[in-house]
C-alpha cells in the first residue's frame, strides 16, 4: 500500500511571533520552524498503516527551499521519501490543493492522509478541497474510540482499517462520533485524538538524510492558476481594555446593560 | 525568672520596640502575624521551617537601611529572603530574629543590551529577567531549577548553578557589582558597569554565595549574553547510571562543550515517569539530558556527534527534539525529578556534593556501592557535566542515623577526590557541621573575621554556614 502524507512548514508555536512593521506578514528573524502538529499525527498513522500493510509513506510538502527541514523530520520519523514542491510564492488552499492534485495523480497513492488543518493560518481547507480536485472519498476529522493512554494506543496500532480496498474511519462530529466506510483511493484528515506521534531518534535522523527528496518547481506543475484568497494585512488584535470591580449587583447590571450594552 | 527566661522577654522587648520604631515607615508591610510569619519560616532542604520574631516586606533601599538601623541598634537579628527555594535552610529563622523578604523589590531597572548588562532589584525573579533578555535578542545564562520562581538576590547570596552551568558557569560569572546594605544602615556600591574592572578588591565576588551572612543586596549589575540562535535537544536512554556517566565523560574527552549534560539515574526517572510529559521509555536504567547551543547547523551538528560518541557508551535509544515543545517536556522530565522523590519518598536527604568532572565515574559506583552496603535507596541525578551530583538519600525516618553517616562519608569521599561538599547549594544550616570536612579550622576561622568586618555584631543571617 501506498500511503502519501502532506506536511506543512509553520511557525513554531511555542515561539512570540512579531507581525512585519507593514503589515505585510510574519516576520521571520529568530522565528522557527516546525511541521504542522496535526500532520504529525498523519504522518505516525501511515507509518503504522506502513508497518501493518507493508508498502512505503511518501512526504509531500509546499514551500520555500527550507520546507526540506520539514520533509527530512517526517523523514526522519521512518518515512521513506520525499516530494519538495519549491515556491517562495504564499499559497492559498485553492493553489496548495491544485499543486498537491498534480503530485498526487503522478504517484497515485492509494491513501492520502493531512492535519484536519494547519496552526498558522487554521483554514482547514485544503483537505476538502484536494478531495474534490481528486474526485475521491473523503474522512475528515479522523479519530479514534481508544483513548491516548489506552493499551491500544501504547502497542502503536493503526485506528484506520483498511481490508477489501476499503478504509474505514471513525470521524468526530458534533456530539459524538461518525463511522465512515470509504472505497480506495480515499483522502483522509486526521484530528489530534487519533495517535501520539512517535519521537525523532538519532539513527532516524541519520537514515532520513540519505533518503530521497524530488524537486519540482510550483509553477512547472501549476500553470499560472492564480489563488483566490489574498492576505492584504495582519495586525495584532486590540488590546483589551482593563477589567473593573464593581461594588454591588445593582451597578453591575448598570454597567452591562449601559457600558457594556450586553443586556 | 531564670536568666534564660529574662533575656526572652529582653527580646520580646526590643522586637515590641522595633515594630513600633518601624511601623510608620512600613505600615502593614511588617508583621508578627503567626500566620504571615508563616509564609517565611521555611525553604526547600526539607529541613522543619521555625517562625522568626518578625518579618517585613520593604519596597526600596531606603526602607531596607531603615530596618538595617533599627536592628542594629537593638541588637535584632536579621534574616535577608528571597523566594525561599533555597536548598541548605539558609532562611530558616533561629527564632529571634526578624526576616527581611526583599521579594517586593523587583523591578528591572535598566536593561541594557548594547552594554551587555542589566541593572535590578533583589525581587527579580530569575526568569523574567531571562525572558526580559530573551525579547532583545539575549539571556541571563544562570537557569537553577527553581528559575520560574526563584529571585535574583537568592541566586547571588547562594551562587546559584543551573544546567546551563557546564556551559556558561554559574552566577558568580554574571555579577558585575552590587549594592550592598550593612547591618547599621551604611549603602556601599561595588563594582562598575564595563566588561572589565580590576580597581580595588573584589568584594562583588565576596558577597556572591555568602548566604546574607554579610549584608543585604539591594540591587546588583548582572551581566546578559547574546542568546545563542538555536539549541537542540537530546534524551539519551541508557541501561544503567554507570554507562551514561562514562557517555557524558566521552563527549567532554573529545573536546564537545554541551550547553547541558544532565543525568537522571533509574530511581530519578521512576519517580518522574509519571508526571513527567516527555514519554520516558520502559526499562531504562539512566537518561541523559544533553543540549547544544550556537549557530543553527552548528548546533545540530554538534549535538549529533555528542549523542553519537555518548551513546557508543551503550545507549539503547536517543530521542532529538523536533520543536520547542518537545525541549520544554525533555527539561520538564528533569526539573520535576526532585519534587517527585519528595512526593515518592517520606523522607529526602538532598546533597550535591561536587568533583572533577572526569572522576563522576568513579564517585556514582563509591555511592552504589557504599548504599548497598548501608541498605539505603539512592537517587542520583544532577549536573554531570559539572561533576555536580545530586545524591538524594531516600528513607524512612528510622534510617536517618545509617544516611547521616553516609552523607558524611559522600562527603569525606568528595574531598578527597579534590571536590566540595556543596556544589550549589549552599551550606545553610544543612551542611554546616560538614563545612569542616573541606575546610581547615584555620581558614573558617578567617572568614568569620572578615564577617566580623562588614557585621561586628553579627547580626546578619547569625548562625549559618559556620
Amino acid at each position: 500500500m501506498k500511503i502519501l502524507v502532506t506536511v506543512k512548514r509553520v511557525e513554531d508555536p511555542e515561539i512570540k511571533i512579531k507581525i512585519k512593521a507593514d503589515g505585510s506578514g510574519l516576520e521571520s528573524e529568530q522565528m522557527k520552524y516546525v511541521v504542522n502538529p496535526f500532520d504529525e499525527i498523519a504522518v505516525e498513522e501511515a507509518l503504522r498503516l506502513r508497518d501493518t500493510h507493508e508498502g512505503e509513506v511518501v512526504i509531500l510538502s509546499l514551500g520555500v527551499a527550507d520546507c526540506a527541514q520539514q520533509i527530512r523530520t517526517a523523514l526522519a520519523m521512518g518515512a521513506d521519501r520525499g516530494v519538495h514542491v519549491l515556491t517562495d510564492e504564499t499559497l492559498d488552499p485553492t493553489l496548495a490543493s491544485l499543486a498537491m492534485q498534480k503530485v498526487i495523480e503522478d504517484e497515485s497513492p492509494d491513501i492520502v492522509l493531512m492535519g484536519k488543518q494547519a496552526v498558522d493560518d487554521d483554514m482547514g481547507q485544503t483537505g476538502v478541497m484536494l478531495a474534490e480536485r481528486l474526485g475521491w472519498g473523503q474522512a475528515s476529522f479522523a479519530s479514534k474510540e481508544a483513548s491516548l493512554e489506552s493499551e491500544e494506543e501504547k502497542s502503536k496500532q493503526t485506528a484506520l482499517n483498511v481490508s477489501d480496498n476499503k478504509v474505514t474511519v471513525v470521524r468526530e462530529v458534533d456530539g459524538g462520533i461518525e463511522t465512515l466506510c470509504l472505497n480506495l483511493p480515499a483522502l483522509i484528515t486526521t484530528e489530534l485524538r487519533l495517535n501520539i506521534p512517535r519521537y525523532a531518534s538519532l539513527p532516524g535522523i541519520m537514515k532520513a538524510k540519505k533518503k530521497e527528496i524530488k524537486e519540482f518547481p510550483l509553477r512547472d506543475l501549476i500553470g499560472d492558476a492564480q489563488p483566490l484568497v489574498e492576505v492584504l494585512k495582519m495586525e495584532k488584535p486590540a488590546a483589551r481594555a482593563a477589567g473593573m470591580i464593581v461594588s454591588d449587583v445593582p451597578q453591575l447590571m448598570e454597567k452591562l446593560r449601559n457600558e457594556a450594552k450586553v443586556i | 525568672m531564670s536568666f534564660l527566661g529574662m533575656l526572652r522577654s529582653m527580646a520580646l522587648n526590643h522586637v515590641e520596640r522595633f515594630m513600633k520604631r518601624l511601623a510608620p515607615v512600613l505600615g502593614e508591610r511588617i508583621t508578627r502575624d503567626p500566620e504571615l510569619l508563616a509564609s517565611v519560616a521555611g525553604d526547600e532542604s526539607g529541613l522543619a521551617p521555625q517562625l522568626p520574631a518578625a518579618a517585613v516586606w520593604p519596597q526600596n533601599r531606603d526602607e531596607v537601611v531603615e530596618v538595617a538601623k533599627e536592628a542594629a541598634d537593638l541588637g535584632m537579628g536579621l534574616i535577608p529572603r528571597g523566594a525561599g527555594s533555597g536548598k541548605s535552610g539558609a532562611v530558616i529563622p533561629g527564632g529571634h530574629e526578624v526576616v527581611v523578604d526583599l521579594s517586593k523589590m523587583n523591578r528591572i531597572l535598566e536593561l541594557r543590551p548594547q552594554d551587555l548588562y542589566a541593572i535590578v532589584e533583589p525581587g527579580v525573579i530569575t526568569e523574567v529577567l531571562d525572558q526580559s533578555a530573551s525579547e532583545e535578542g539575549f539571556m541571563y545564562p544562570p537557569d537553577p531549577a527553581s528559575k520560574s520562581y526563584s529571585t535574583l538576590g537568592g541566586n547571588i547570596a547562594t551562587n546559584a548553578g543551573g544546567p546551563r552551568a557546564v556551559k556558561y558557569g554559574v552566577t558568580h560569572r554574571y555579577v558585575w557589582g552590587i549594592e550592598m546594605v550593612l547591618p547599621g544602615g551604611d549603602v556601599f556600591r561595588t563594582g562598575r558597569h564595563s566588561i572589565k574592572g580590576v580597581a580595588g578588591y573584589d568584594l562583588t565576588s565576596l558577597f556572591v554565595g555568602s548566604e546574607g551572612t554579610l549584608g543585604f543586596i539591594t540591587q546588583a549589575t548582572l551581566h546578559i549574553v547574546p542568546a545563542p540562535k538555536a539549541v537542540e535537544t537530546a534524551f539519551l536512554s541508557f541501561p544503567d547510571a554507570l554507562s551514561a556517566s562514562k557517555g557524558a565523560e566521552a563527549v567532554f574527552t573529545k573536546g564537545y562543550l554541551p550547553s547541558t549534560m544532565e543525568l537522571l539515574d533509574h530511581e530519578s526517572l521512576e519517580a518522574v515517569r509519571a508526571v513527567s510529559p516527555f514519554r520516558i521509555p520502559e526499562d531504562i536504567g539512566a537518561a541523559l539530558l544533553v543540549e547544544s547551543d550556537g549557530a543553527a547547523e552548528v548546533a545540530q551538528q554538534d549535538l549529533y556527534r555528542m549523542c553519537e560518541i555518548a551513546g557508543d557508551s551503550g545507549a539503547s535509544d536517543c530521542v532529538v527534539a523536533r520543536n520547542e515543545k518537545e525541549r520544554q517536556t525533555m527539561r520538564r522530565a528533569r526539573q520535576l525529578v526532585s519534587s517527585s522523590l519528595k512526593e515518592k519518598f517520606p523522607l529526602k536527604i538532598s546533597d550535591d556534593i561536587a568533583v572533577p568532572r572526569s572522576q563522576m565515574a568513579v564517585l556514582m559506583e563509591y555511592a552504589q556501592a557504599e548504599a548497598l552496603k548501608e541498605e539505603i535507596t539512592f537517587a542520583a541525578y544532577g549536573h554531570i557535566g559539572d561533576g555536580n551530583l545530586h545524591v538524594n538519600l531516600l528513607c524512612d525516618v528510622d534510617d536517618l542515623p545509617k544516611a547521616q553517616g553516609m552523607r558524611i562519608k559522600l562527603m569525606q569521599k568528595a574531598v578527597r577526590m579534590q571536590g566540595t561538599v556543596s556544589g550549589e547549594h549552599g551550606i545553610g544550616i544543612h551542611k554546616r557541621d560538614m563545612l569542616s570536612i573541606e575546610q581547615s579550622q584555620e581558614l573558617i576561622d578567617l572568614q568569620k573575621r572578615l564577617k566580623k568586618v562588614f557585621d561586628p555584631q553579627g547580626l546578619m543571617n547569625p548562625n549559618k554556614v559556620f
